[in-house]
């Protein structure tokens, strides 16, 4: 069970955007791509890349769950709870940028994932 | 768009044509040098090698001196040439990201697909007074934002401008926020629709 800084940073991000009840689940998208191995799990919806200045820049691939209020809102929260988290448990410093990207949406009737 | 749709059915059709080829060859070349038509020679007689060369060779003949079969072998030349830089542009143009990305900073960036934004955008439109139904396109830009198409169905007693109008108001937190341009065309709304 290999898990490294880099696998837990996705893994704390990922846990604290999903944690939102405006935000369904991370998604793999159609090329199966967005995803990282952490702890012999698959992290869906969520990858981290590293930089050169030995930070990860996080790229989050959710399913907002409908029904929401702003986009940039939400986009705004979810940055917000993955910096908290990653504070907590002492990864703000290799944390980079966060990039969010609302796949699609959940209205809990159809699901039509990359789009 | 349309390009791209004549450059895949043009390559499925070659492909095919390919396979069709390559497997007539696989199956003639078993016949070895054995006599009769089931070798390579009896298959290059069978679709009439011959005869083509034959025409081949006559046109070509025809083409070295004047007349009216050189100047159509140029311009089916030109056409090809220009039919083939066509599928080109239609295979190697950079395809339209169904993505929108809606803000780039130094901290991220923040991007939705269209579903998403048809979704918030058809929300924010069936607010607007008047309005009973809509339907949302989002189109991407190439590098930021994009364009969303509204229609808005409408009730008889609301005037169309008012109805555009009241939606360009309502979407407004989306179109400003994120650089989105919209177009809204009211319809009246059909029989029995819901009634605002």
């Amino acid at each position: 069970m290999v898990s490294t800084q880099r696998s837990r940073l996705a893994r704390v991000a990922l846990e604290a955007a999903t944690a939102l009840p405006e935000v369904a689940a991370g998604v793999r998208g159609r090329q199966r791509v967005w995803a990282t191995a952490d702890a012999g799990e698959i992290l869906e919806g969520v990858v981290a890349t590293a930089r050169p200045d030995a930070r990860f820049d996080v790229e989050l691939h959710l399913v907002a769950q409908w029904p929401f209020g702003s986009l940039f809102g939400l986009a705004d929260q979810v940055r917000t709870r993955v910096r908290r988290a990653a504070g907590r448990v002492n990864l703000d410093g290799v944390l980079g940028s966060i990039t969010v990207g609302f796949e699609d949406v959940d209205d809990r009737t159809s699901r039509d994932v990359g789009v | 768009m349309l390009l791209r749709a004549i450059v895949r059915l043009v390559t499925f059709v070659l492909l095919v044509l390919l396979a069709v080829s390559g497997l007539a060859i696989a199956i003639f070349s078993i016949g070895g040098s054995r006599t009769g038509d089931f070798n390579l020679p009896g298959l290059a007689r069978l679709v009439h090698l011959g005869d083509l060369r034959d025409q081949v060779g006559e046109l070509l003949h025809d083409l070295e001196g004047p007349g009216s079969v050189a100047g159509i072998t140029a311009l089916c030349g030109l056409a090809a040439l220009a039919l083939g830089l066509l599928l080109l542009v239609g295979a190697l143009w950079p395809r339209r990201e169904r993505l929108v990305i809606l803000q780039r900073s130094e901290g991220g960036t923040l991007a939705a697909r269209r579903r998403v934004l048809g979704r918030v955008a058809g929300a924010l439109a069936e607010q607007t007074r008047g309005v009973t139904a809509t339907k949302v396109k989002v189109r991407p830009g190439r590098q930021r934002g994009g364009r969303l198409a509204v229609r808005a169905d409408h009730s008889r007693t609301q005037q169309p401008q008012d109805v555009r109008q009241r939606t360009q108001l309502a979407l407004a937190p989306l179109t400003e926020a994120f650089g989105l341009r919209a177009r809204i065309t009211p319809r009246l709304g059909q029989q029995g629709r819901r009634v605002e």
